[in-house]
């Protein structure tokens, strides 16, 4: 009780302070407001014609932050192996999934309505990902939904029906694909003689340098996306595998 | 002034407000699955400050479409930042549900009043299981 009171009486200490913060601020939707003063103004006047994209969150992601976001994807890479490590059945011979365990069967419309909205799903994750390219999608969206695809596909049938049809092997190549692909594309500018990933490459100009980097962004975009679906997908497996292993 | 600052600013509180909800689940839960949820109730928490935050005008738009007005734009900074979020957002709940699941198996294997001991022992007792089944 008294832990409860102290608890509580601590985080209203807190609001009230982040709360007079707040009372601070400047003016929500303020055009003055210093974050708006310092690097937006460059973004947004110049981020079409030097990033080659029409989203301009986009360009600041996959552009000119772009180290940043190598960061962003070595992390969840980082994140995902120590979530493999700390879950993993593999050295003691159990990276195989067992036969179904579970006490209840899914009923045969459930399977069918999946089976045919798996594709579906799929489709739809193919959509946002190229619609990203240029206006309000992201691939790491569409990599999201293609993981929630499996996880649906391994909940209604077992998970060793879902190993069978993907692979172990698939798994880890499309996890290590994600990481490769963006430091692929980041040293295809050094080879070029420019600067690690500079998407603009010497020498073209026009419509092919907006063709080329919008080739590029993509395949940027492409590896989070990938590195976003691989990650759900590991992590759920190597669970289902470990409540599997538990009598 | 500053109380009228406070209504202009009333999305950042309903922000805060999200990040203490969460910060409230992460101090008193128990289970280990609850305080993963109110971390990311505190992560939706900062992005949606970040989001607000990123409001220019009245927040028309953040495509440049062809001739397009600068003053329309929203800042894309915050947007960023909140993609980069989601991404990492999404690696630590990943690592956190794994451990808090191995956690959970750890301790179910022994009897409660057994449980300060119990991580040598099931280590131990997993160890034979292996070489038993390989």
């Amino acid at each position: 009780m008294i832990r409860k009171a102290a608890v509580i009486f601590g985080l209203a200490l807190l609001a009230g302070g982040l709360l007079y913060a707040v009372a601070k601020m400047p003016a929500m939707g303020d055009a003055g407001a210093p974050d708006k003063t310092f690097a937006m103004p460059r973004f947004i006047e110049r981020g079409l014609e030097e990033a080659g994209n029409r989203s301009i969150p986009n360009d600041v992601f996959l552009n000119y932050r772009a180290y940043d976001t190598m960061g962003g994807v070595l992390a969840l890479f980082t994140s995902f192996c120590a979530a493999i490590v700390v879950l993993d059945r593999s050295r003691k011979g159990r990276s195989v999934a067992g036969p179904d365990t579970s006490p209840v069967q899914s009923s045969v419309m459930l399977r069918t309505i999946v089976r045919l909205l798996i594709p579906l799903t799929i489709m739809f994750a193919a959509y946002v990902s190229l619609m990203g390219v240029n206006t309000l999608g992201y691939s790491l969206q569409s990599g999201v939904i293609i993981g929630g695809a499996i996880v649906l596909l391994t909940l209604v049938f077992s998970l060793l029906e879902t190993s069978r049809r993907m692979r172990p092997g698939l798994q880890m190549a499309m996890e290590s694909a994600s990481i490769l692909l963006f430091i692929g594309v980041g040293l295809l500018g050094v080879l070029l003689g420019a600067h690690f990933l500079t998407l603009s490459l010497s020498g073209l100009s026009g419509r092919s340098l907006q063709i080329e980097r919008a080739v590029l962004m993509y395949g940027l975009d492409l590896s989070i996306g990938l590195s976003a679906a691989g990650i759900i997908t590991s992590v759920i497996f190597s669970m289902m595998r470990e409540a599997d292993v538990e009598p | 002034m500053s109380h009228s600052r406070f209504l202009l600013n009333l999305n950042y509180a309903v922000a805060v407000l999200i990040i203490l909800i969460g910060l409230y689940a992460v101090i008193t839960r128990r289970s280990g699955v609850k305080k993963v949820i109110g971390l990311i109730i505190m992560q939706s928490g900062a992005s949606l400050f970040l989001v607000a935050m990123g409001l220019v005008g009245s927040g028309a738009t953040r495509v440049a479409t062809p001739g397009f007005r600068a003053a329309t734009l929203i800042n894309p900074v915050p947007h960023t930042l909140v993609l980069i979020c989601m991404m990492m957002s999404a690696g630590i709940t990943a690592l956190a549900l794994s451990l808090t699941l191995t956690i959970h198996a750890r301790n179910r294997k022994q009897p409660a009043e057994e449980r300060p001991a119990a991580v040598g022992q099931s280590q131990e007792k997993a160890a034979e299981e292996g070489v038993a089944e390989s």
